[in-house]
C-alpha cells in the first residue's frame, strides 16, 4: 500500500493540478476514474503510466513502480493490480489523438506523441512495413505516457563549467537512459537563451532542433516547455537538415539538439561548429570510454568539436552530475559529484 | 353550415399532409446532395491537409446545409470533450433526425460511416469516405428518380383522398 510518507520530495499541488487537468482527460474513463482517487503526492510525483492489453496499469515514481488494485487502492503486487482491456487502450489513443489518428502518422512511425502540455505517449503493437520502412503502428497494444515535467534551475549548477573565455563551450551530454540528460539539456537552454548574470553570460539565440518533440514538447507547433525568449525550435525535424536550416536562416549562436548518432548528423555538427556557433547535445551511454567504442562517436569526439563533456548517472537520483570533463585539458573539473536538484516550475 | 366546414377542415388538413409528404420527397435527394458535398469536403480535409478530425468536420461544415452541417458540428464539439469520434458521430446523427428528410435506409449508411472514423491511417479513411460518398450518390440518384413521381403524388393525392372522405361523410 502506498502511503504519502514514501514520496516526501513530490509534494507540489500543481504537479497534481497539472495531472488531472492534462493526464486524466486523455484516459478512457475507467481509467481516468481509477486514477482520480490515488493520492495527491503521487499524483504530483508519477513520471510513467503504462497501459498493456490484458495486463495491470503500472505507474512508476521515480524508481518506485506500482499498481491499483480494482477499488483503486495502489498496491505493489502486479499480479492484484487492475488489468487494463485492449479497448480502453484503444479508447485512450483515440482520445488522445482527438480521433485523427491520420493526422499523426508521422509520429506514430516513430513511436510516440507529443500531447498539450509536452506530456509524451510511447506506442508499440502491429509494425506495419513499407519498402522495408516502418509505415505505420496498428492494433497498438501498449501505451507508456511520460509526464512530462519541467524542473527549474538545475543547470545553474553546471554553466559555470560550460563557460570560459566569454564563450560557451560545445558540450556533450553522455548519460544513461533515464538519468535526466534531456531535463538537464531543457533547463540549459532556457538559462542560455535567457543569459545568467552571475557568470557574465548574455541571452543567447538558441536554434533547438527538436527531432523527438522531447526538449520543446511542442503541441500543434506551440513549445509546451518554457524554453525562454531567445530559442527558434524546428519540430520533428531531422536533426541534421534542422541544424543546416538553422544555420541558415536563423543565426543561432547556440545550436542544441537531443541523442545524436547519425552519420549526417555528425557532418552537420561539424558544419555548425565550423560556422563560429557552440553546439550542445546528447548521448546515451554510462561514461566517455562506452561513447567512444561507438564508431561515429569516437570519430566525432577525435575531431575536437567539444570542449566539454557531462557524464550523468543516477547515483545520487536522477541527475546526478558524475564528471564534467575539460576536453582540451583532458582533465575532470568536476571534484566531486553534483546531484542536481531544482525548483519545480509549479512551485 | 358545420358539415360543410368540418368537410373543408379535412380537404385542407390531408391536403396539407400530402404537401408536407411531397416536401420530403423534393427534400430527399437535396439533402443527400449536401450530405455527399459535406463529405467530400472531409475528405479532402483529411487526405491533402491531414487536418485533425475536429477542425476538417468544422471545415465541411460551413456551406452546406446547417441542419446538415450541424451533424459535423456537433461531432467536432463533442470529440474536443474527450468521446470518441464514432459515438459522437452518432450521437449527431440521433439529434439531426427528426429535422431531416432521410430514411431509415439513408441513416443507415450515414451511422455506418461513423464507426471507427478517426483510427485509421490516411488512405483507410480517405477509402472510408470514397465508400459512403458512393453510397450517398446512389441513393441521390434513386431519390430524385422517384422523389418527384412520389412528390407528385403525394401534392394531389392529399387534397384527393381529402375530397374522398368528404364526399363519403357528406
Amino acid at each position: 500500500m502506498f502511503s504519502s510518507n514514501a514520496l516526501p520530495a513530490l509534494k507540489c499541488e500543481g504537479d497534481a493540478a497539472r495531472f488531472a487537468q492534462e493526464i486524466l482527460p486523455l484516459l478512457a474513463p475507467p481509467l481516468a476514474n481509477l486514477l482520480r482517487g490515488i493520492p495527491a503526492p503521487l499524483q504530483s510525483g508519477l513520471e510513467e503510466i503504462r497501459l498493456r492489453s490484458g495486463q495491470p496499469i503500472i505507474l512508476r515514481s521515480g524508481l518506485r513502480e506500482l499498481t491499483l488494485a480494482s477499488t483503486g487502492e495502489t498496491i505493489t503486487d502486479l499480479a492484484q493490480g487492475y488489468r487494463v482491456t485492449h479497448e480502453q487502450v484503444l479508447t485512450s489513443l483515440e482520445i488522445m489523438t482527438r480521433s485523427s489518428i491520420y493526422a499523426w502518422e508521422e509520429e506514430l512511425r516513430n513511436g510516440f506523441l507529443t500531447l498539450k502540455g509536452g506530456h509524451r505517449v510511447g506506442l508499440s503493437g502491429k509494425v506495419v512495413l513499407d519498402k522495408g520502412a516502418v509505415k505505420a503502428i496498428r492494433y497498438v497494444s501498449s501505451l507508456n505516457i511520460r509526464v512530462s515535467r519541467e524542473v527549474i534551475g538545475i543547470a545553474r549548477k553546471v554553466i559555470p563549467f560550460l563557460f570560459a573565455d566569454y564563450h560557451l563551450q560545445s558540450t556533450l551530454i553522455i548519460s544513461p537512459p533515464q538519468a535526466g540528460k534531456t531535463t538537464l539539456l531543457r533547463d540549459l537552454i532556457r538559462l542560455i537563451s535567457t543569459g545568467c548574470a552571475e557568470i557574465g553570460l548574455p541571452g543567447l539565440n538558441v536554434g533547438v532542433v527538436d527531432e523527438r518533440s522531447e526538449l520543446a514538447g511542442c503541441w500543434e507547433g506551440v513549445p509546451q516547455n518554457d524554453l525562454g525568449p531567445k530559442c527558434d525550435v524546428l519540430d520533428c525535424c531531422p536533426k541534421a537538415q534542422g541544424m543546416m536550416m538553422l544555420l541558415r536562416s536563423m543565426a543561432p549562436q547556440v545550436i542544441v539538439t537531443d541523442e545524436l548518432g547519425r552519420a549526417e548528423d555528425i557532418y552537420a555538427l561539424e558544419e555548425a561548429v565550423n560556422g563560429g556557433v557552440a553546439v550542445l547535445t546528447t548521448v546515451h551511454g554510462l561514461d566517455a570510454s562506452e561513447v567512444k567504442r561507438k564508431p561515429l562517436l569516437r570519430e566525432l569526439l577525435a575531431t575536437g568539436v567539444f570542449q566539454r563533456t557531462i557524464i550523468l548517472s543516477r547515483r545520487l537520483g536522477v541527475g546526478t552530475v558524475e564528471k564534467i570533463i575539460d576536453l582540451k585539458r583532458g582533465e575532470n573539473v568536476l571534484h566531486y559529484p553534483l546531484a542536481l536538484s531544482g525548483r519545480r516550475q509549479c512551485d | 353550415m358545420i358539415k360543410l366546414f368540418a368537410d373543408l377542415t379535412i380537404v385542407a388538413g390531408s391536403g396539407a399532409y400530402g404537401l408536407l409528404m411531397s416536401r420530403r420527397h423534393v427534400k430527399r435527394p437535396q439533402q443527400l446532395h449536401a450530405l455527399h458535398q459535406g463529405l467530400s469536403a472531409l475528405e479532402t480535409e483529411i487526405n491533402y491537409g491531414a487536418t485533425p478530425l475536429p477542425q476538417a468536420l468544422k471545415v465541411a461544415a460551413q456551406g452546406i446545409d446547417p441542419a446538415l452541417g450541424s451533424i459535423f458540428e456537433q461531432t467536432a464539439a463533442q470529440i474536443m470533450v474527450q468521446i470518441p469520434a464514432g459515438p459522437a458521430w452518432e450521437n449527431s446523427c440521433s439529434k439531426a433526425k427528426h429535422e431531416l428528410c432521410l430514411t431509415e435506409e439513408d441513416w443507415r449508411n450515414i451511422i455506418s460511416f461513423g464507426i471507427g472514423l478517426g483510427t485509421a491511417d490516411r488512405s483507410e479513411e480517405v477509402k472510408k469516405l470514397k465508400l459512403v460518398c458512393t453510397r450517398l450518390l446512389a441513393l441521390e440518384e434513386r431519390a430524385a428518380e422517384r422523389g418527384g413521381k412520389l412528390a407528385r403524388l403525394w401534392s394531389y393525392m392529399g387534397f384527393l383522398v381529402g375530397a374522398a372522405i368528404a364526399l363519403v361523410i357528406w
